[in-house]
């Protein structure tokens, strides 16, 4: 009776020890990693989420930016740092791709996902300048002249590069890829007539299309875009393509269990909540808040789609 | 724009919110701005929480402040200390820091303060008189033309950096083989990485222009002995130059922040090929080339004045397109798009109050600049040099560690700052100038991205002879490298003459 | 134009900048040749065939040739600058550079130091050791001086950390 009485306590008091350690979880500033230069995407949606999970965790959220490496030195960072929850990041499609294309990558295998923050689709954008009225008259004369449609998109293995080749492959189409450093050139470049076409995200070259200066001619993503609800998928428009970037929020691998529980529903809890979705999306950011588990198949999903397109441009130095 | 909302828009930002707002965003950008290592971007993104929970006006105003301040603060450690902390300080430094160690850090300051007030101004006429027209003519720009202007630049400073020319030309292909490190901007294969991933991302140029500069300066003081004179003087030497002196610089002052406010209206370009431009255009031009780089007020004057009129110029494409030019706009850009306003061409027709406030802020920002910079920043900035020098020593030091890590947070770039502190200190040594390496580190990714992306797209060279603006700057480009060569092969030929 | 002919002439007459010029173009030959070696030996796709784009390794190798180029030329110079001119008594010798290796070995100690102590304690100790090391010759104990150069390190590192929220 005793021993039971003992051997209750104690069960109990390692349930309370285990609660007790979850229920003081947060008991610091938790830092968050961003792996790109202050301004750009990654940075300000990192922002919003941080402001945000530091009201609903209590303590605050630091953003730490890390630039260099095309995004590695961040993810280096974060992986490296210690398993417990008070260090966490942001990840998107191009930490992916660099697994197979870079040196001394950062495995998906070195990070624990904690919750998915949203896609953001590639779209196709043509010049108002060019011949290309619908998505069939695009892809006919790509097939008409392989290789002589200039298309601008981000240096190979970038986002943008990605949507472009993922197009060529389940189209049947070659363009002749012009890489540019970043978004705001490609668009500038889009503008002035060097390109014909661009794979960006629809938000870079929305006020242009309103504006009559581009024709944003179909969304590579399953539903349409939420800022721009007249223009059609690849998919209804009859051709399946399904590309683009997207953003999870991550921590380092062999997190405790119950840590990565009490983020993960606070990062669910911050991105459902009515507020934070019509901050980001009047800033343009699509948000689909999904938990750990269903955040891994979305990432696992993108990996097996994005390796045979990056085996076939030959980008692979580090093979699965 | 009726007038009652003009006068609406202008009475909001001479209120005292707003002008309390605009006065902190100044103070703080004068004090970040003056850190070597810390950008204007960095400074605007410690910023950017502050913003969300304001108006899109007074969120403007707050961020335009601490933008213009902190781009004029930029020449205050370049002047001081010899470490530029933007690649837009890398040319005041060359005379900025002459005449302080000639114990005119302040007239330097202050020069500097003018020269910058009024690029910023120029460049804000520009902005609010021909922003459209501009924009148009930045969009022709493409990537021939790009790099046929970073050719042109690269030939300006061949042209504008003194000494021999053997040593010059293994100066700049080294800057341009430092420019070759990390991943190819077109087919993203690693370069001269050595098999570390550290180096992939490439050489970034502030920790460079760091050790380059700023170690090496202080390396070079260090083993000279107590009896040499002091590296900057601590004067009683005026700080305000005469009136008749600044009027000498009036056509230094237009013809420079012209260069600056085109420069920085075409996206990417960056304020590096502005004052290059810009320092080499008033050499060429100069009755006396030979004293730039010795201390003269002219080659302080050319590079800020060209380096602020770069925020006008950036502004346009921001305010037009859309499009951010650099990663300072891109911060503006988050700033409105948080707000749900989303730049573009629409913006002057939907949004008319919001350009007008954008214009009004960057003015109030430009004259809070002018006056707390003036009458608190450039005497708390002199004091600086009151700091014995042996202390100063350490400091300056220890900020270069501080700085070159603060860029990107990463520590390789502190290896790389110590690494070309060495080398700058090398350099000094051997009497090899040093600017061809800076510039051809800055200027070299460029040039070679535009003119394979050219060739990507165009198939051959000739493209550069058939658009005007490409064949005009590549024409301009050889004159100006071939020039001496021809000048220096008929002087031998009359030596040769002679001594026979 | 006449300022870099002058220049040029100097440097043909005076010892020690034949010197420089004998030193600087061995070592730009030695740079030259060094990274040709890593440049040719890598492998990946380097040196594939880009279809329209040159290449990756097409500039690396014009620039290799222009740096092998001046080092050679650098080298001749001396070489005959060393026939013309004769060996002056005032060459300061190495040894005089000490501080700066000093100095650099000190900043060089900041990364394996922050490790140790942390990035405040690191700065503090590197900030003191400069300044005594800066102020070697100067009629100040030196022991004000470690105390106000740590303070400064101090100060800096608060600056940053604080002010900037680095993560040091």
């Amino acid at each position: 009776m005793k021993l039971k009485a003992t051997l209750g306590a104690a069960s109990l008091l390692s349930t309370l020890a285990v609660s007790a350690f979850a229920q003081t979880f947060p008991e610091g500033p938790i830092t968050w990693v961003v792996n790109w230069p202050a301004g750009g995407g990654q940075d300000t949606t990192s922002r919003m989420v941080a402001d945000h999970l530091s009201g609903a965790l209590g303590v605050p959220v630091v953003i730490e930016n890390y630039d260099g490496a095309g995004g590695l030195t961040g993810m280096r960072e974060l992986a490296k740092a210690d398993a417990d929850g008070y260090t966490i990041g942001m990840l998107g499609a191009s930490s992916v791709i660099q697994q197979y294309t870079t040196d001394e990558p950062v495995m998906m295998d070195q990070l624990d996902v904690l919750s998915f923050f949203g896609p953001d689709p590639g779209a196709l954008t043509v010049g108002a300048g060019t011949a290309y009225q619908t998505l069939d008259d695009y892809v006919s004369a790509v097939k008409e002249a392989p290789g002589d449609v200039p298309n601008g998109n981000d240096p190979p293995g970038g986002a943008s590069y990605i949507s472009a080749a993922i197009m060529e492959s389940a189209l049947g189409l070659e363009l002749n890829k012009v890489p540019y450093a970043g978004y705001a050139p490609t668009v500038t470049a889009l503008l002035g007539g060097e390109v014909e076409s661009a794979t960006v995200p629809l938000p870079q070259v929305l006020e242009h299309a309103v504006s009559g200066d581009v024709r944003i001619l179909g969304v590579m993503s399953g539903a349409r875009h939420f800022l721009a609800p007249d223009i059609p998928t690849f998919e209804e428009q009859g051709y399946d393509v399904l590309a683009g970037d997207f953003r999870a929020i991550v921590a380092p691998a062999g997190l405790p269990a119950d840590v990565a529980a009490i983020l993960s529903e606070a990062l669910i809890e911050v991105l459902s909540a009515e507020e934070f979705i019509t901050l980001a999306n009047t800033a343009g950011y699509m948000i689909e808040p999904l938990g750990a588990e269903e955040a891994s198949a979305r990432i696992t999903a993108f990996d097996e789609q994005v390796y045979p397109v990056l085996e076939e441009a030959g980008l692979v130095t580090n093979p699965k | 724009m009726t007038y009652d909302l003009l006068s609406t828009i202008i009475y909001n930002l001479f209120s005292p919110y707003m002008l309390g707002l605009a006065l902190i965003g100044v103070v703080l950008g004068l004090v970040f701005g003056a850190l070597p290592g810390v950008s204007s971007t960095m400074a605007l993104a410690v910023m950017l929480p502050f913003t969300y929970g304001m108006e899109t006006a007074p969120a403007m105003v707050l961020m335009l402040a601490v933008f213009f301040s902190s781009v004029y603060a930029g020449s205050v450690s370049a002047i001081l200390l010899n470490i530029p902390g933007t690649p837009g300080a890398m040319i005041t430094l060359l005379d900025g820091n002459a005449m302080a160690r000639e114990g005119k850090a302040a007239e330097a300051m202050a020069y500097a303060l003018i020269a910058s007030i009024f690029g910023g101004i120029i460049g804000w006429i520009f902005l609010v008189i021909l922003a459209p027209t501009i924009a148009t003519y930045a969009l022709q720009f493409g990537s021939p033309e790009y790099a046929a202007v970073v050719l042109f630049g690269l030939a300006l400073v061949a042209y504008a950096s003194s000494g021999d020319m053997l040593r010059g030309l293994a100066a700049g292909a080294m800057g341009l083989i430092i420019g070759l490190v990390g991943r190819d901007q077109v087919t993203d294969v690693p370069r001269f990485t050595f098999g570390t991933a550290d180096l992939q991302g490439g050489i970034d140029i502030i920790p460079l222009a760091i050790g380059l500069f700023g170690i090496a300066e202080v390396l070079s003081l260090l083993i000279r002995s107590k009896t040499d004179t002091p590296a900057v003087a601590v004067s009683r030497a005026r700080t305000w130059p005469k009136f008749s002196e600044l009027l000498g610089e009036l056509p230094t002052v237009l013809r420079s922040s012209t260069i600056g406010t085109f420069v920085g209206a075409i996206p990417a370009a960056g304020s590096a090929v502005a004052v290059a431009l810009a320092y080499a255009c008033e050499k060429r031009l100069s009755k006396s080339p030979e004293k730039f780089g010795t201390g003269i007020p002219r080659g302080v004057v050319a590079p800020e004045a060209a380096n602020n009129a770069c925020v006008g110029g950036a502004l346009i494409p921001m305010l037009t397109l859309g499009i951010p030019g650099d990663s300072i706009t891109a911060v503006l850009i988050g700033v409105l798009l948080l707000h749900g306003l989303r730049p573009g061409p629409g913006l002057f027709e939907n949004q008319p109050d919001l350009v007008v406030t954008i214009y009004g802020a960057l003015f109030v920002a430009i004259l809070l600049t002018a006056l707390v910079a003036g009458l608190i920043g450039i005497p708390v900035y002199r004091k600086i040099l009151a700091i014995p020098q042996r202390l100063l020593t350490a400091a300056v030091l220890v900020l270069c560690l501080l700085g070159a890590y603060a860029v990107r947070n990463a520590v390789v770039d502190v290896w790389v700052a110590i690494f070309f502190g060495a080398v700058g200190f090398a350099f000094i040594r051997l009497n090899i100038p040093v600017l061809p390496l800076a510039f051809g580190a800055v200027l070299g990714p460029l040039l070679e991205e535009n003119l394979r992306r050219t060739l990507i797209i165009h198939r051959d060279v000739s493209v550069f002879f058939e658009r005007p603006i490409s064949l005009v700057l590549v024409c301009l480009s050889l004159a100006i490298l071939l020039l001496p060569v021809c000048i220096m092969g008929l002087s031998y030929m009359r030596k040769r003459r002679i001594h026979r | 134009m006449s300022q870099t002919l002058n220049k040029y002439h100097d440097i043909q007459t005076d010892r020690g900048e034949v010197i420089n010029d004998i030193v600087s173009g061995c070592l730009c030959l030695a740079l030259a040749l060094g990274l040709a070696g890593v440049h040719f030996s890598q492998a990946g796709r380097l040196h594939d065939d880009f279809a329209r784009d040159p290449g990756p390794a097409l500039l690396p190798l014009i620039l290799l040739a222009a740096l092998g180029l001046a080092g050679g030329g650098l080298t001749l110079r001396g070489w005959f600058g060393l026939k013309k001119t004769t060996a002056s008594s005032n060459q300061s010798s190495l040894m005089s550079l000490w501080p700066a290796a000093l100095a650099v070995a000190l900043m060089c100690a900041f990364l394996p130091l922050r490790h140790i102590l942390g990035a405040a304690l690191a700065l503090c100790l590197i900030g003191a050791a400069l300044a005594v090391l800066a102020g070697r010759s100067d009629n100040v104990p030196w022991f004000f001086t470690a105390v106000f150069g740590g303070v400064i390190g101090l100060i800096l590192y608060a600056l940053f950390h604080f002010g900037l929220s680095v993560p040091l």
